[in-house]
């Protein structure tokens, strides 16, 4: 995918003419600038990237990116990348979604894609909230959660995305925060260099139908105590003091203070590669008083689906020679009449 | 639709509503194909009717797909994919290439909306061609420009300037022919799979000495231009279909004849008999 020729590429160059269409302050800017900051830095010549999305105000990202894109319909981006991604290996493609269009009416497609390993990044941009409609509850909002179209409060037991993934067998998974721009940039990087489908979800604040949903990770005064910030082969420590640890207690994982009776020898130490791990981290949920993971929960290497499909066809060829369309048309089961 | 980009869809139609009767044959998908879309947004409709048709009526579903920019769709049917019949396999040579032109890049920007005088198709650039890079989606593009337009005029334009590109499709086809006599009491119109029971039914009639001739179509949409010049030579036409009359609305709509219809939606394909004892009814 790397292109030696390229010409360098600036910030400017993935910037689009087209005016940006979201409420100010929407977390989505943020989103869209770390992107147009991390692809020239990806060697990547510029009319190698796709971006597919589905349908919401996330979704509109492809307009504001000067590449090829793709608003396409609501659910359907990874359907369509995809085909993309076959019809041009070559390509750098990017499923643009959101926690309403992936994992609502798209949630079946995504999980087709994510273990069918085509080296195709998604970047689930979750605002816990259906935006572009107004405010309904999506399949991230909290139990219990008041909106417009749960008046009484939601019944539906919320999806953890990354859970989603792993469930998925995606073979990496990842999380970062739209106000986190090194973060977020840093995540960006990883996602692309992943070989195989890759799964970032944002946190992104939708100040208008669900401000400060995330506000336990963003929040200055707080956020120190609810992060735990994933490093691979690092101890998971984490706190404003860096006081705090997590140790396993057989599969449960429970917030320890490190110091007194705890050493840094006793806390659970990142593998990225762990997939029994990753499926604890996955699942911290702040109801468990446990921190907010963010960074690469999972990955593994696992053939590309493309890489397989091209060697399937470079075998068949090998055994069978080279495609004969008049001899596929006529079959085996056919005579000629004199 | 309003990606304008080629595809072809081929619905094999049977017994509906929903599952239906699986593997029993019916026409009803006709207004589904000609109208099951939001919005106004026709798009080429073609019926095989043979099974053998159904090669070179997919060769040209895949051709006017790529020369016009745009989904087509194929209507068949479960009497036609279980069907069979002798077909000569045609040899590659004789059969005319498709071509497939990009737009390319200039020194100025890309117009992905920018159309063909003639044909109306919109200028075609892929993922991966340098100078080239654009946005396109569902929500309604700008004449020429593609970027997204709310403009009341420009929604206009476009929805006009769709239809106008199908309807100019009728340039792509050969003129109808009329089995029989070209005038007479009696034009039996059919499209798709009945085309074998039609045609032995009005064979048969002929060699009675019925005045009955027999015109089937291959294009549903846009109608062949010379069709209602044809239907006119008749005194009566008779539309036999295997759903409750969907062709028949069209071509009386489309040229206000008083046809009559010939409807048995049982799940299977018309016998002769039904058709022959129709027509003396009417006669
Ligand atoms: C087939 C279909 N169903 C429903 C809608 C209405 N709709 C538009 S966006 C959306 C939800 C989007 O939610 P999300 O993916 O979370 O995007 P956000 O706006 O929050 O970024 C829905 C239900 C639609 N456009 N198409
Ligand atoms: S509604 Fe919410 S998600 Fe949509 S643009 Fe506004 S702030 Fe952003
Ligand atoms: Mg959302």
């Amino acid at each position: 995918m790397t292109n030696a020729a390229a010409p360098t590429l600036t910030k400017k160059d993935f910037v689009s003419d087209q005016d940006v269409r979201w409420c100010p302050g929407c977390g989505d800017y943020s989103i869209l600038a770390q992107t147009q900051k991390t692809m020239p830095d990806l060697g990547v010549s510029k009319e190698k990237f796709v971006f597919v999305a589905g349908i919401g105000c996330s979704s509109r990202f492809p307009y504001y990116m000067d590449t090829f894109g793709f608003h396409t319909i609501h659910g359907r981006a990874p359907a369509i990348a995809s085909g993309v991604k076959l019809a041009n290996p070559d390509l750098s493609v990017w499923v643009i979604t959101g926690d309403g269009d992936g994992l609502s009416i798209g949630g079946n497609h995504l999980i087709h894609l994510l273990r069918r390993n085509l080296d195709i990044n998604i970047v689930l941009f979750n605002n816990e909230i259906y935006g572009l409609t107004k405010g309904q509850y999506s399949p991230t909002s909290e139990f219990g959660k008041k909106t417009k179209s749960s008046p009484f409060g939601s019944l539906d037991r919320p999806f953890t995305p990354p859970s989603v993934a792993l469930g998925a067998q995606s073979t990496f998974v990842a999380r970062t925060v739209d106000s986190n721009t090194a973060h977020l940039q840093a995540s960006l990087k990883r996602a692309y260099e992943h070989q195989g489908t890759s799964f970032l979800e944002v946190y992104q604040n939708c100040l208008i139908y669900n401000d400060g949903a995330f506000s336990h990770v963003t929040d200055k005064a707080v956020k120190d105590d609810n992060i735990l910030d994933l490093k691979h082969g690092e101890p998971m420590v984490f706190g404003k003091e860096a006081d705090k640890g997590i140790r396993l207690d057989g599969f449960t994982a429970e917030v320890v203070t490190v110091g007194k009776d705890v050493s840094a020898d006793d806390l659970l130490v990142h593998d990225e590669h762990d997939q029994n791990l990753a499926a604890i981290l996955a699942n911290f949920t702040e109801d468990d008083l446990l921190p907010t993971p963010l960074g690469v929960i999972y990955s593994e290497e696992q053939p590309k689906y493309e890489a397989l499909m091209t060697e399937q066809i470079e075998a068949a060829k090998e055994k069978l020679g080279e495609g004969d369309l008049q001899q596929l048309i006529a079959g085996t089961d056919t005579w000629e009449v004199t | 639709m309003i990606a304008e980009l080629p595809l072809v869809v081929i619905n094999v139609q049977r017994a509906g509503p929903s599952t239906g009767m699986p593997t029993k044959t019916e026409q009803a998908d006709l207004f589904l194909a000609m109208y099951g879309r939001n919005g106004e947004s026709p798009a080429p409709v073609l019926a095989p009717s043979t099974p053998g048709d159904c090669f070179f009526t997919t060769y040209e579903a895949c051709r006017i797909a790529l020369k016009y920019m745009t989904p087509v769709f194929i209507l068949t049917d479960a009497f036609l994919a279980n069907g069979s019949e002798p077909w000569m396999i045609p040899s590659l040579e004789d059969i005319p290439t498709i071509d497939v032109s990009y737009a390319e890049a200039s020194d100025g920007h890309y117009m992905p909306y920018e159309r063909d005088e003639e044909t109306l198709a919109r200028r075609w650039a892929i993922p991966g061609m340098s100078g080239l890079e654009h946005r396109i989606g569902g929500l309604e593009r700008e004449h020429i420009s593609g970027n997204i337009s709310y403009d009341p005029d420009n929604h206009d334009l476009m929805v006009r300037l769709r239809a106008e590109k199908v309807a100019g499709m009728t340039r792509e086809i050969p003129p109808t022919e009329v089995y029989g006599d070209s005038t007479g009491d009696l034009l039996v119109l059919g499209w798709g799979s009945t085309f074998g029971a039609i045609r032995t039914s009005v064979e048969a009639l002929r060699s009675e000495g019925k005045s009955v001739s027999h015109a089937h179509l291959k294009w549903l949409n846009p109608l062949p231009a010379d069709l209602g010049e044809n239907l006119l030579r008749f005194q009566k036409v008779l539309i036999p279909e295997v759903n409750s009359g969907q062709l028949i609305k069209l071509i009386r709509s489309e040229f206000l004849i008083d046809a009559e219809g010939l409807n048995l939606v049982r799940g299977k394909p018309f016998r002769k008999s039904q058709i022959i004892s129709k027509v003396e009814e009417i006669l």
